[in-house]
């Protein structure tokens, strides 16, 4: 439905790694993993410019963590 | 922008004609519809709590579209679609296309595309006007974002969370009914469509 334009990423072998093990934990393509990753960036850096915090909460301890 | 040739149906015809599904609405087709819309629904409001009908007010008479593109237009996770027919906007949807998982069992870590709003213009919708220009234009926003879903590797499946008076729609669609979600949006009840539901959706179409 939309324009795509193809883009050579270079990645080193813990890179190719992660991507190959995220692609086949979700069942998708690589470059599904790499459009998600991107979009979760953007998205967290915005948030973050607008004065917001990236917490994780452990589930079990209540325990939060500030990842950004 | 880009755009595709679909189909509606004019009521008062019952003739299906063509309209433009476009798949990246911009700001000012957002804002031209905004002004447009709340016009309608403004005097559809004052008549129906002059009626003393407050109770058949629409759920969705506060959304603001021009806020969400100002929110979400430019980011990449957000996808603002529209159709366009008689040079006016006849509906709109925001999906979002961040990794969700389904909530259905056997489909854990799948991931759905979440459709965040769906409206049809006020002069399609019965109930705030006598008679309704358009129908069929939820349907056909509901299969574009299928179609998104399957462009990003869903194979079809959608989530959303819907307003009690679209409930029956999104069950007409073919949408399985996951029960009242007690933890987010408003205690909406939420909704997903499988990847079989999808195809059997499409094809009903």
């Amino acid at each position: 439905m939309v324009d795509k334009k193809p883009v050579i990423v270079p990645l080193n072998d813990l890179e190719t790694e992660a991507l190959e093990e995220l692609a086949k934990k979700k069942d998708v393509s690589k470059v599904a993993v790499m459009r998600q990753a991107l979009r979760l960036y953007q998205l967290i850096e915005n948030r973050i410019a607008e004065g917001e915090k990236l917490i994780f909460e452990d589930k079990k301890s209540r325990k939060e963590v500030l990842m950004l | 922008m880009s755009s595709n040739l679909v189909y509606i149906k004019k009521r008062s015809t019952q003739e299906l004609v063509p309209a433009i599904l476009l798949t990246r609405v911009t700001i000012k087709q957002v804002e031209i519809t905004q002004i447009a819309w709340q016009k309608v629904l403004d005097e559809a409001i004052e008549e129906l709590r002059a009626k003393g009908l407050t109770k058949d007010l629409p759920e969705h008479h506060g959304w603001n579209w021009r806020t969400k593109h100002k929110k979400y237009g430019r980011k990449a996770a957000y996808r603002f679609l529209g159709i366009e027919c008689e040079q006016k906007i006849q509906g709109l949807m925001l999906l979002n296309t961040i990794y969700r998982p389904s909530h259905i069992s056997n489909q854990k870590e799948k991931q759905i595309i979440y459709g965040m709003f769906l409206e049809s213009a006020p002069w399609n919708i019965s109930g705030i006007v006598n008679s309704p220009k358009y129908s069929l234009v939820g349907s056909v926003l509901l299969a574009a974002a299928v179609r998104i879903s399957e462009e990003e590797e869903c194979e079809g499946r959608i989530g959303l969370h819907s307003l009690k008076q679209s409930e029956n729609f999104y069950k007409d669609c073919g949408m399985t009914d996951l029960g009242i979600d007690q933890l987010n949006e408003n205690k909406l009840r939420y909704f997903e469509l499988t990847t079989s539901a999808a195809k059997a959706f499409l094809a009903r179409r």
